[in-house]
Protein backbone atom coordinates (compact mmCIF):
# COMPACT_ATOMS: atom_id res chain seq x y z
CA UNK A 1 0.00 0.00 0.00
CA UNK A 2 2.86 2.34 0.72
CA UNK A 3 4.30 1.70 -2.76
CA UNK A 4 2.27 4.41 -4.48
CA UNK A 5 3.67 7.48 -2.65
CA UNK A 6 7.18 6.01 -2.20
CA UNK A 7 7.95 4.99 -5.76
CA UNK A 8 7.66 8.42 -7.44
CA UNK A 9 9.77 9.93 -4.65
CA UNK A 10 12.45 7.31 -5.10
CA UNK A 11 12.30 7.80 -8.85
CA UNK A 12 12.77 11.53 -8.36
CA UNK A 13 15.72 10.93 -6.02
CA UNK A 14 17.27 8.56 -8.55
CA UNK A 15 16.86 11.17 -11.32
CA UNK A 16 18.44 13.85 -9.11
CA UNK A 17 21.31 11.47 -8.37
CA UNK A 18 21.91 10.71 -12.05
CA UNK A 19 21.82 14.43 -12.85
CA UNK A 20 24.27 15.15 -10.01
CA UNK A 21 26.66 12.45 -11.29
CA UNK A 22 26.43 14.03 -14.72
CA UNK A 23 27.24 17.47 -13.26
CA UNK A 24 30.40 16.17 -11.58
CA UNK A 25 31.38 14.31 -14.77
CA UNK A 26 30.82 17.54 -16.72
CA UNK A 27 33.23 19.42 -14.41
CA UNK A 28 35.92 16.92 -15.40
CA UNK A 29 35.09 17.41 -19.08
CA UNK A 30 35.21 21.17 -18.70
CA UNK A 31 38.64 21.04 -17.10
CA UNK A 32 39.84 18.63 -19.80
CA UNK A 33 38.69 20.85 -22.66
CA UNK A 34 40.14 23.94 -21.03
CA UNK A 35 43.58 22.40 -21.68
CA UNK A 36 42.49 20.41 -24.72
CA UNK A 37 45.66 20.94 -26.78
CA UNK A 38 47.82 19.40 -24.05
CA UNK A 39 45.29 16.73 -23.15
CA UNK A 40 44.85 15.53 -26.73
CA UNK A 41 48.55 15.46 -27.47
CA UNK A 42 49.52 12.21 -25.70
CA UNK A 43 46.49 10.08 -26.67
CA UNK A 44 46.83 11.02 -30.35
CA UNK A 45 50.58 11.08 -30.84
CA UNK A 46 51.51 8.04 -28.72
CA UNK A 47 49.46 5.49 -30.67
CA UNK A 48 50.75 6.91 -33.95
CA UNK A 49 54.34 6.44 -32.79
CA UNK A 50 53.66 2.98 -31.34
CA UNK A 51 51.72 1.76 -34.35
CA UNK A 52 54.35 3.02 -36.74
CA UNK A 53 57.25 1.69 -34.67
CA UNK A 54 55.77 -1.70 -33.77
CA UNK A 55 53.74 -2.07 -36.96
CA UNK A 56 56.71 -1.58 -39.24
CA UNK A 57 59.37 -2.80 -36.83
CA UNK A 58 57.87 -5.97 -35.32
CA UNK A 59 55.44 -6.33 -38.23
CA UNK A 60 58.42 -6.87 -40.55
CA UNK A 61 59.53 -9.80 -38.38
CA UNK A 62 56.08 -11.25 -37.60
CA UNK A 63 53.80 -11.11 -40.57
CA UNK A 64 50.91 -13.11 -39.20
CA UNK A 65 49.57 -13.81 -35.72
CA UNK A 66 47.14 -16.61 -34.95
CA UNK A 67 44.24 -15.77 -32.60
CA UNK A 68 41.74 -18.52 -31.77
CA UNK A 69 42.65 -20.21 -35.06
CA UNK A 70 42.27 -16.99 -37.11
CA UNK A 71 45.32 -15.60 -38.88
CA UNK A 72 45.59 -11.81 -38.70
CA UNK A 73 48.32 -9.35 -39.62
CA UNK A 74 50.49 -8.06 -36.78
CA UNK A 75 49.05 -4.56 -37.28
CA UNK A 76 45.49 -5.88 -36.87
CA UNK A 77 46.62 -7.76 -33.77
CA UNK A 78 48.44 -4.78 -32.34
CA UNK A 79 45.99 -1.93 -32.88
CA UNK A 80 43.19 -3.12 -30.48
CA UNK A 81 45.87 -3.91 -27.88
CA UNK A 82 47.31 -0.41 -28.24
CA UNK A 83 43.84 1.07 -27.78
CA UNK A 84 43.50 -0.97 -24.59
CA UNK A 85 46.89 0.33 -23.39
CA UNK A 86 45.73 3.90 -24.04
CA UNK A 87 42.64 3.28 -21.91
CA UNK A 88 44.71 1.55 -19.21
CA UNK A 89 47.18 4.39 -18.74
CA UNK A 90 44.87 7.37 -19.19
CA UNK A 91 42.18 6.00 -16.87
CA UNK A 92 44.64 4.82 -14.24
CA UNK A 93 46.65 8.05 -14.16
CA UNK A 94 43.53 10.22 -13.99
CA UNK A 95 42.08 7.95 -11.28
CA UNK A 96 45.25 7.84 -9.21
CA UNK A 97 47.41 10.97 -9.55
CA UNK A 98 44.54 13.09 -10.85
CA UNK A 99 42.14 12.13 -8.08
CA UNK A 100 44.77 12.25 -5.33
CA UNK A 101 45.47 15.80 -6.41
CA UNK A 102 41.79 16.72 -6.59
CA UNK A 103 40.85 15.11 -3.28
CA UNK A 104 43.80 15.64 -0.99
CA UNK A 105 45.76 18.56 -2.42
CA UNK A 106 43.23 20.88 -4.05
CA UNK A 107 40.33 19.88 -1.83
CA UNK A 108 37.98 19.74 -4.81
CA UNK A 109 35.88 16.90 -3.41
CA UNK A 110 35.49 18.82 -0.17
CA UNK A 111 34.28 21.80 -2.18
CA UNK A 112 31.69 19.60 -3.89
CA UNK A 113 30.61 18.00 -0.63
CA UNK A 114 29.80 21.36 0.94
CA UNK A 115 27.07 21.69 -1.72
CA UNK A 116 23.96 19.48 -1.88
CA UNK A 117 26.00 16.81 -3.71
CA UNK A 118 26.44 13.47 -1.93
CA UNK A 119 29.57 11.33 -1.76
CA UNK A 120 28.09 8.81 -4.21
CA UNK A 121 27.42 11.58 -6.77
CA UNK A 122 30.99 12.81 -6.55
CA UNK A 123 32.53 9.32 -6.59
CA UNK A 124 30.56 8.12 -9.62
CA UNK A 125 30.92 11.42 -11.47
CA UNK A 126 34.70 11.37 -11.05
CA UNK A 127 35.00 7.64 -11.79
CA UNK A 128 33.01 7.96 -15.01
CA UNK A 129 35.00 11.03 -15.97
CA UNK A 130 38.30 9.10 -15.54
CA UNK A 131 36.83 6.28 -17.64
CA UNK A 132 35.78 8.80 -20.29
CA UNK A 133 39.30 10.17 -20.44
CA UNK A 134 40.55 6.64 -21.02
CA UNK A 135 37.89 6.17 -23.69
CA UNK A 136 39.13 9.27 -25.53
CA UNK A 137 42.61 7.76 -25.68
CA UNK A 138 41.25 4.40 -26.87
CA UNK A 139 39.06 5.97 -29.55
CA UNK A 140 41.97 8.13 -30.75
CA UNK A 141 44.09 4.99 -31.11
CA UNK A 142 41.38 3.15 -33.02
CA UNK A 143 40.99 6.12 -35.38
CA UNK A 144 44.71 6.01 -36.04
CA UNK A 145 44.32 2.22 -36.56
CA UNK A 146 41.59 2.87 -39.15
CA UNK A 147 43.96 5.23 -40.99
CA UNK A 148 46.59 2.49 -41.09
CA UNK A 149 44.01 -0.07 -42.24
CA UNK A 150 44.41 -2.16 -39.04
CA UNK A 151 40.96 -1.41 -37.65
CA UNK A 152 37.55 -1.52 -39.31
CA UNK A 153 35.02 1.24 -38.54
CA UNK A 154 32.61 -1.50 -37.40
CA UNK A 155 35.10 -2.39 -34.62
CA UNK A 156 33.97 0.77 -32.81
CA UNK A 157 30.54 -0.77 -32.12
CA UNK A 158 31.98 -3.29 -29.69
CA UNK A 159 35.13 -1.30 -28.96
CA UNK A 160 33.49 1.76 -27.42
CA UNK A 161 31.44 0.00 -24.70
CA UNK A 162 34.31 -2.39 -23.98
CA UNK A 163 36.79 0.49 -23.67
CA UNK A 164 34.41 2.34 -21.38
CA UNK A 165 34.11 -0.72 -19.15
CA UNK A 166 37.89 -1.12 -19.17
CA UNK A 167 38.15 2.58 -18.33
CA UNK A 168 35.88 2.10 -15.32
CA UNK A 169 37.99 -0.84 -14.11
CA UNK A 170 41.32 0.97 -14.39
CA UNK A 171 39.92 4.25 -13.05
CA UNK A 172 38.70 2.32 -10.02
CA UNK A 173 42.16 0.75 -9.70
CA UNK A 174 43.66 4.25 -9.85
CA UNK A 175 41.20 5.57 -7.28
CA UNK A 176 42.04 2.62 -5.03
CA UNK A 177 45.70 3.65 -5.28
CA UNK A 178 44.77 7.24 -4.41
CA UNK A 179 42.72 6.02 -1.46
CA UNK A 180 45.50 3.92 0.07
CA UNK A 181 48.34 6.40 -0.57
CA UNK A 182 49.27 8.83 2.19
CA UNK A 183 51.44 10.95 -0.11
CA UNK A 184 51.29 11.58 -3.84
CA UNK A 185 54.70 9.92 -4.31
CA UNK A 186 53.18 6.64 -3.04
CA UNK A 187 50.58 6.59 -5.80
CA UNK A 188 53.28 5.31 -8.18
CA UNK A 189 53.88 2.14 -6.11
CA UNK A 190 50.65 0.34 -7.09
CA UNK A 191 51.25 1.51 -10.65
CA UNK A 192 54.59 -0.29 -10.86
CA UNK A 193 53.11 -3.38 -9.24
CA UNK A 194 49.89 -3.62 -11.25
CA UNK A 195 49.79 -1.47 -14.37
CA UNK A 196 53.26 -2.18 -15.73
CA UNK A 197 52.97 -6.02 -15.44
CA UNK A 198 49.52 -5.90 -17.04
CA UNK A 199 50.87 -3.69 -19.82
CA UNK A 200 53.71 -6.15 -20.43
CA UNK A 201 52.04 -9.56 -20.04
CA UNK A 202 48.37 -9.24 -20.97
CA UNK A 203 48.73 -10.02 -24.66
CA UNK A 204 48.99 -6.47 -25.92
CA UNK A 205 52.08 -6.98 -28.06
CA UNK A 206 52.20 -10.76 -28.35
CA UNK A 207 49.69 -13.62 -27.97
CA UNK A 208 49.58 -14.97 -24.41
CA UNK A 209 49.82 -18.54 -25.80
CA UNK A 210 53.58 -18.04 -25.92
CA UNK A 211 53.81 -17.68 -22.12
CA UNK A 212 54.66 -20.68 -19.90
CA UNK A 213 51.55 -22.48 -18.65
CA UNK A 214 51.80 -21.35 -14.99
CA UNK A 215 52.33 -17.70 -15.88
CA UNK A 216 49.63 -17.87 -18.53
CA UNK A 217 47.12 -19.14 -15.97
CA UNK A 218 47.77 -16.13 -13.69
CA UNK A 219 47.95 -13.61 -16.52
CA UNK A 220 44.60 -14.80 -17.94
CA UNK A 221 42.96 -13.70 -14.71
CA UNK A 222 44.22 -10.09 -14.96
CA UNK A 223 41.64 -7.48 -15.94
CA UNK A 224 43.83 -6.24 -18.79
CA UNK A 225 43.84 -9.74 -20.35
CA UNK A 226 40.05 -9.87 -20.39
CA UNK A 227 39.96 -6.35 -21.75
CA UNK A 228 42.44 -7.05 -24.57
CA UNK A 229 40.58 -10.23 -25.55
CA UNK A 230 37.29 -8.32 -25.76
CA UNK A 231 38.98 -5.63 -27.85
CA UNK A 232 39.89 -8.37 -30.36
CA UNK A 233 36.31 -9.67 -30.47
CA UNK A 234 36.42 -9.85 -34.30
CA UNK A 235 39.05 -12.58 -34.12
CA UNK A 236 38.63 -14.26 -30.73
CA UNK A 237 36.54 -17.39 -30.06
CA UNK A 238 33.29 -17.11 -28.11
CA UNK A 239 34.68 -18.98 -25.09
CA UNK A 240 37.65 -16.58 -24.86
CA UNK A 241 35.32 -13.61 -25.05
CA UNK A 242 33.06 -15.06 -22.38
CA UNK A 243 36.02 -15.60 -20.08
CA UNK A 244 37.30 -12.08 -20.89
CA UNK A 245 33.93 -10.52 -20.07
CA UNK A 246 33.71 -12.49 -16.82
CA UNK A 247 37.23 -11.44 -15.75
CA UNK A 248 36.80 -7.78 -16.68
CA UNK A 249 33.34 -7.38 -15.15
CA UNK A 250 34.42 -9.22 -11.99
CA UNK A 251 37.49 -7.04 -11.51
CA UNK A 252 35.49 -3.89 -12.25
CA UNK A 253 32.94 -4.74 -9.55
CA UNK A 254 35.66 -5.56 -7.01
CA UNK A 255 37.73 -2.47 -7.71
CA UNK A 256 34.72 -0.14 -7.67
CA UNK A 257 33.59 -1.56 -4.34
CA UNK A 258 37.07 -1.33 -2.83
CA UNK A 259 37.82 2.21 -4.07
CA UNK A 260 34.37 3.49 -3.02
CA UNK A 261 34.74 2.17 0.51
CA UNK A 262 38.35 3.26 0.99
CA UNK A 263 37.76 6.73 -0.41
CA UNK A 264 34.66 7.15 1.72
CA UNK A 265 36.73 6.34 4.81
CA UNK A 266 39.52 8.71 3.76
CA UNK A 267 37.23 11.60 2.85
CA UNK A 268 34.96 11.33 5.89
CA UNK A 269 37.13 11.09 8.97
CA UNK B 1 12.68 25.96 12.14
CA UNK B 2 16.20 26.56 13.46
CA UNK B 3 19.52 24.99 12.69
CA UNK B 4 19.53 22.56 15.57
CA UNK B 5 22.55 20.77 16.99
CA UNK B 6 21.87 18.16 19.66
CA UNK B 7 24.42 16.30 21.78
CA UNK B 8 27.11 16.13 19.12
CA UNK B 9 30.14 14.09 20.13
CA UNK B 10 33.26 13.08 18.25
CA UNK B 11 36.50 11.42 19.30
CA UNK B 12 39.67 10.90 17.30
CA UNK B 13 41.27 7.86 18.96
CA UNK B 14 41.95 9.01 22.54
CA UNK B 15 41.14 12.66 21.88
CA UNK B 16 37.61 13.73 22.75
CA UNK B 17 37.34 16.53 20.19
CA UNK B 18 33.66 17.39 20.80
CA UNK B 19 31.68 16.34 23.86
CA UNK B 20 27.89 16.49 23.79
CA UNK B 21 27.57 19.93 22.26
CA UNK B 22 24.02 21.28 21.80
CA UNK B 23 22.80 24.66 20.55
CA UNK B 24 20.53 26.31 18.00
CA UNK B 25 20.85 29.03 15.41
CA UNK B 26 17.68 30.94 14.54
CA UNK B 27 17.04 32.63 11.16
CA UNK B 28 18.50 36.16 11.23
CA UNK B 29 20.79 35.32 14.15
CA UNK B 30 24.60 35.30 14.16
CA UNK B 31 26.09 32.78 16.56
CA UNK B 32 29.85 32.62 17.14
CA UNK B 33 31.67 29.52 18.31
CA UNK B 34 34.63 31.06 20.10
CA UNK B 35 37.57 29.16 21.42
CA UNK B 36 41.32 28.67 21.11
CA UNK B 37 42.92 26.41 18.49
CA UNK B 38 42.00 22.80 19.21
CA UNK B 39 38.81 23.71 21.09
CA UNK B 40 36.69 21.63 18.69
CA UNK B 41 35.21 24.47 16.62
CA UNK B 42 36.09 23.13 13.20
CA UNK B 43 35.14 19.58 14.17
CA UNK B 44 31.75 20.86 15.33
CA UNK B 45 31.20 22.77 12.09
CA UNK B 46 32.48 19.80 10.04
CA UNK B 47 29.80 17.65 11.67
CA UNK B 48 27.16 20.32 11.08
CA UNK B 49 27.65 20.30 7.33
CA UNK B 50 28.05 16.55 7.25
CA UNK B 51 31.75 16.22 6.38
CA UNK B 52 32.71 14.65 9.69
CA UNK B 53 30.55 11.79 10.93
CA UNK B 54 29.77 12.24 14.62
CA UNK B 55 30.00 9.39 17.11
CA UNK B 56 26.62 10.48 18.41
CA UNK B 57 24.18 13.37 18.21
CA UNK B 58 22.05 14.95 15.50
CA UNK B 59 22.10 18.01 13.27
CA UNK B 60 18.91 19.22 11.62
CA UNK B 61 18.46 22.08 9.19
CA UNK B 62 14.86 23.27 9.05
CA UNK B 63 13.91 19.93 10.59
CA UNK B 64 15.89 17.89 8.02
CA UNK B 65 18.54 15.55 9.43
CA UNK B 66 21.83 16.30 7.68
CA UNK B 67 23.05 12.71 7.97
CA UNK B 68 19.79 11.13 6.78
CA UNK B 69 19.09 13.55 3.93
CA UNK B 70 22.26 15.53 3.27
CA UNK B 71 21.15 16.65 -0.16
CA UNK B 72 17.98 18.36 1.08
CA UNK B 73 19.62 19.69 4.23
CA UNK B 74 22.51 21.30 2.35
CA UNK B 75 20.17 23.07 -0.07
CA UNK B 76 19.25 25.10 3.02
CA UNK B 77 22.78 25.40 4.36
CA UNK B 78 25.66 27.34 2.81
CA UNK B 79 29.16 26.33 3.88
CA UNK B 80 32.48 28.14 3.80
CA UNK B 81 35.30 25.94 5.04
CA UNK B 82 38.55 27.06 6.64
CA UNK B 83 40.68 26.30 3.58
CA UNK B 84 38.92 28.24 0.85
CA UNK B 85 38.36 26.04 -2.14
CA UNK B 86 37.61 27.87 -5.36
CA UNK B 87 38.30 25.76 -8.42
CA UNK B 88 41.64 27.02 -9.74
CA UNK B 89 40.89 25.89 -13.31
CA UNK B 90 37.98 28.28 -13.69
CA UNK B 91 37.50 32.03 -13.56
CA UNK B 92 35.57 33.75 -10.80
CA UNK B 93 32.44 33.83 -12.93
CA UNK B 94 32.83 30.20 -14.03
CA UNK B 95 33.35 29.10 -10.43
CA UNK B 96 29.90 30.45 -9.66
CA UNK B 97 28.25 29.41 -12.91
CA UNK B 98 29.57 25.83 -12.80
CA UNK B 99 28.55 25.35 -9.16
CA UNK B 100 25.05 26.80 -9.59
CA UNK B 101 23.53 23.56 -10.99
CA UNK B 102 24.67 21.72 -7.84
CA UNK B 103 22.07 23.82 -6.02
CA UNK B 104 19.37 22.91 -8.52
CA UNK B 105 19.51 26.19 -10.44
CA UNK B 106 18.57 26.04 -14.11
CA UNK B 107 20.50 27.96 -16.74
CA UNK B 108 18.52 31.22 -16.57
CA UNK B 109 18.14 31.21 -12.79
CA UNK B 110 21.87 30.49 -12.50
CA UNK B 111 22.83 33.36 -14.80
CA UNK B 112 20.77 35.89 -12.89
CA UNK B 113 21.94 34.55 -9.49
CA UNK B 114 25.59 34.68 -10.61
CA UNK B 115 25.19 38.28 -11.83
CA UNK B 116 23.52 39.25 -8.56
CA UNK B 117 26.24 37.67 -6.42
CA UNK B 118 29.08 39.12 -8.51
CA UNK B 119 27.57 42.53 -7.99
CA UNK B 120 26.74 42.09 -4.33
CA UNK B 121 30.27 40.96 -3.50
CA UNK B 122 31.96 43.54 -5.78
CA UNK B 123 33.41 40.77 -7.91
CA UNK B 124 32.05 41.94 -11.27
CA UNK B 125 35.29 43.61 -12.31
CA UNK B 126 37.24 40.47 -11.31
CA UNK B 127 34.89 38.00 -12.97
CA UNK B 128 37.34 37.00 -15.72
CA UNK B 129 40.23 36.44 -13.31
CA UNK B 130 41.39 33.05 -12.05
CA UNK B 131 41.39 32.47 -8.28
CA UNK B 132 45.21 32.50 -8.14
CA UNK B 133 45.09 36.09 -9.40
CA UNK B 134 42.90 37.20 -6.48
CA UNK B 135 43.91 38.57 -3.09
CA UNK B 136 43.01 36.60 0.03
CA UNK B 137 40.02 38.85 0.69
CA UNK B 138 38.65 38.44 -2.83
CA UNK B 139 39.07 34.66 -2.70
CA UNK B 140 37.09 34.63 0.55
CA UNK B 141 34.39 36.73 -1.07
CA UNK B 142 34.25 34.33 -4.00
CA UNK B 143 33.87 31.32 -1.70
CA UNK B 144 31.22 33.13 0.31
CA UNK B 145 29.36 34.06 -2.88
CA UNK B 146 29.55 30.43 -4.01
CA UNK B 147 28.11 29.22 -0.71
CA UNK B 148 25.17 31.59 -1.23
CA UNK B 149 24.26 30.33 -4.72
CA UNK B 150 21.37 28.29 -3.36
CA UNK B 151 20.10 31.24 -1.28
CA UNK B 152 20.47 29.23 1.97
CA UNK B 153 18.56 29.89 5.17
CA UNK B 154 21.69 29.18 7.19
CA UNK B 155 25.36 29.74 6.66
CA UNK B 156 28.30 27.97 8.32
CA UNK B 157 31.57 29.89 8.26
CA UNK B 158 34.67 28.18 9.60
CA UNK B 159 37.26 30.81 10.63
CA UNK B 160 36.19 33.02 7.72
CA UNK B 161 38.62 35.88 8.26
CA UNK B 162 41.78 34.04 9.31
CA UNK B 163 44.69 35.43 7.31
CA UNK B 164 42.79 38.45 5.99
CA UNK B 165 44.11 41.98 6.37
CA UNK B 166 42.07 44.39 8.53
CA UNK B 167 40.35 46.08 5.56
CA UNK B 168 39.30 42.78 4.02
CA UNK B 169 38.10 41.62 7.42
CA UNK B 170 35.94 44.74 7.88
CA UNK B 171 34.44 44.24 4.44
CA UNK B 172 33.71 40.61 5.21
CA UNK B 173 32.02 41.58 8.47
CA UNK B 174 29.83 44.02 6.56
CA UNK B 175 28.71 41.21 4.28
CA UNK B 176 27.85 38.96 7.22
CA UNK B 177 25.76 41.73 8.76
CA UNK B 178 23.95 42.18 5.47
CA UNK B 179 23.17 38.46 5.36
CA UNK B 180 21.80 38.62 8.89
CA UNK B 181 19.61 41.55 7.90
CA UNK B 182 18.24 39.46 5.04
CA UNK B 183 17.17 36.82 7.56
CA UNK B 184 20.00 34.33 7.09
CA UNK B 185 21.09 32.49 10.24
CA UNK B 186 24.89 32.48 10.50
CA UNK B 187 27.11 30.18 12.52
CA UNK B 188 30.74 31.22 12.54
CA UNK B 189 33.78 29.87 14.26
CA UNK B 190 36.54 32.24 15.21
CA UNK B 191 39.36 32.76 17.61
CA UNK B 192 39.15 36.53 17.15
CA UNK B 193 37.25 37.90 20.11
CA UNK B 194 36.68 41.21 18.32
CA UNK B 195 35.02 39.38 15.47
CA UNK B 196 32.74 37.47 17.82
CA UNK B 197 31.93 40.61 19.81
CA UNK B 198 31.15 42.78 16.80
CA UNK B 199 29.25 40.28 14.69
CA UNK B 200 27.41 37.92 16.92
CA UNK B 201 24.09 38.03 18.71
CA UNK B 202 25.18 35.08 20.78
CA UNK B 203 28.54 33.62 21.68
CA UNK B 204 29.29 30.03 22.59
CA UNK B 205 32.59 29.62 24.39
CA UNK B 206 34.19 26.30 23.61
CA UNK B 207 37.19 24.61 25.18
CA UNK B 208 38.39 21.02 24.87
CA UNK B 209 35.23 20.16 22.99
CA UNK B 210 32.86 21.37 25.70
CA UNK B 211 30.64 24.42 25.92
CA UNK B 212 31.92 26.60 28.78
CA UNK B 213 29.40 29.43 28.61
CA UNK B 214 26.84 30.87 26.25
CA UNK B 215 25.08 34.24 25.98
CA UNK B 216 25.17 37.58 24.20
CA UNK B 217 28.65 39.13 24.21
CA UNK B 218 27.57 41.91 26.62
CA UNK B 219 25.70 39.55 28.88
CA UNK B 220 28.70 37.24 29.16
CA UNK B 221 31.08 40.11 29.86
CA UNK B 222 28.91 41.60 32.60
CA UNK B 223 28.00 38.27 34.15
CA UNK B 224 31.42 36.67 34.14
CA UNK B 225 34.00 39.46 34.47
CA UNK B 226 32.20 42.75 35.02
CA UNK B 227 32.57 45.91 32.93
CA UNK B 228 36.20 46.67 33.74
CA UNK B 229 39.35 44.74 34.58
CA UNK B 230 42.89 45.56 35.67
CA UNK B 231 46.07 44.39 33.97
CA UNK B 232 48.77 44.39 36.63
CA UNK B 233 52.43 43.37 36.64
CA UNK B 234 54.58 43.02 39.75
CA UNK B 235 51.72 41.75 41.90
CA UNK B 236 51.70 38.13 43.04
CA UNK B 237 48.05 38.01 44.05
CA UNK B 238 45.28 40.49 44.81
CA UNK B 239 44.55 41.09 48.53
CA UNK B 240 42.41 38.41 50.20
CA UNK B 241 38.80 39.15 50.96
CA UNK B 242 38.67 42.17 48.66
CA UNK B 243 35.96 40.71 46.36
CA UNK B 244 38.47 40.20 43.56
CA UNK B 245 39.45 37.37 41.22
CA UNK B 246 42.66 37.05 39.24
CA UNK B 247 44.17 34.97 36.45
CA UNK B 248 47.69 34.87 34.99
CA UNK B 249 47.85 37.22 32.00
CA UNK B 250 50.99 37.80 29.95
CA UNK B 251 53.75 38.49 32.46
CA UNK B 252 51.29 39.64 35.15
CA UNK B 253 47.75 39.27 36.33
CA UNK B 254 44.30 40.01 35.02
CA UNK B 255 42.22 41.18 37.98
CA UNK B 256 38.47 41.71 38.06
CA UNK B 257 35.54 41.82 40.47
CA UNK B 258 33.61 44.39 42.45
CA UNK B 259 36.70 45.56 44.35
CA UNK B 260 38.87 46.61 41.38
CA UNK B 261 38.14 50.34 41.79
CA UNK B 262 39.51 50.29 45.35
CA UNK B 263 42.52 48.15 44.32
CA UNK B 264 43.23 50.49 41.39
CA UNK B 265 43.41 53.51 43.71
CA UNK B 266 45.54 51.62 46.25
CA UNK B 267 48.03 50.54 43.59
CA UNK B 268 47.97 53.80 41.61
CA UNK B 269 49.89 55.63 44.35
CA UNK B 270 52.46 53.07 45.43
CA UNK B 271 52.71 50.24 42.89
CA UNK B 272 56.05 49.86 41.06
CA UNK B 273 54.86 47.61 38.23
CA UNK B 274 52.56 48.53 35.34
CA UNK B 275 48.88 49.06 35.97
CA UNK B 276 46.11 49.44 33.38
CA UNK B 277 42.38 49.72 33.88
CA UNK B 278 40.34 48.95 30.79
CA UNK B 279 36.95 47.81 29.51
CA UNK B 280 36.48 44.05 29.69
CA UNK B 281 36.08 41.96 26.60
CA UNK B 282 35.21 38.42 25.59
CA UNK B 283 38.77 37.25 25.91
CA UNK B 284 38.67 38.23 29.60
CA UNK B 285 35.55 36.09 29.93
CA UNK B 286 37.39 33.21 28.36
CA UNK B 287 40.45 33.72 30.54
CA UNK B 288 38.41 33.85 33.72
CA UNK B 289 36.51 30.67 32.86
CA UNK B 290 39.27 28.60 31.36
CA UNK B 291 42.47 30.16 32.65
CA UNK B 292 43.75 30.20 29.03
CA UNK B 293 44.03 32.87 26.34
CA UNK B 294 42.19 32.65 23.05
CA UNK B 295 45.10 33.17 20.67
Amino acid sequence: MSMTPTTPRKMKERCIQLWSIYLVWRMGMRTYFRYWAVNFLAPVTEPVFYLVAFGYGVGALVEVVTISGNQVSYGEFLAPGMAAVGVLFQSYIEGSYGQFHRIFIRGQWKGYLTTPLLFADVYWGELLWCATKGLFAGVATLIVGVCFGYVRPSDFIVGIPVMFLGGVAFSALGMSSAAISKHISQVGIPMHLTIVPMFAFSGTYFPRDTLPRGIRWVVDLLPMSGFVDLMRSRFEAGSVLLQGAFVLIGWTALLVLFSYRRLYRRVYQ
Amino acid sequence: MPLQIQLLAKSFQELKAVQNVSFEVQPGEVVALLGPNGAGKSTTVGMIYGFIKPDSGTVSVDGIDIFADGRQARTRLGVVTQDDLPDEDFTVEENLRHFAPFYGLGREAAESRVRELLERFSLTEHRKKYPEQLSGGLRRRLVLARALLGNPRYLCLDEPTTGLDPDARQLFWGQIKELKDRGCGVLLTTHYMEEAERLSDRVILLQEGKILETGTPQELIERVVGREVLEVTGLEAPPDGADLWSRPYGGGLLVGGAGIERLFHQLADSHLGSLTKRRSNLEDVFIRISGARLQ
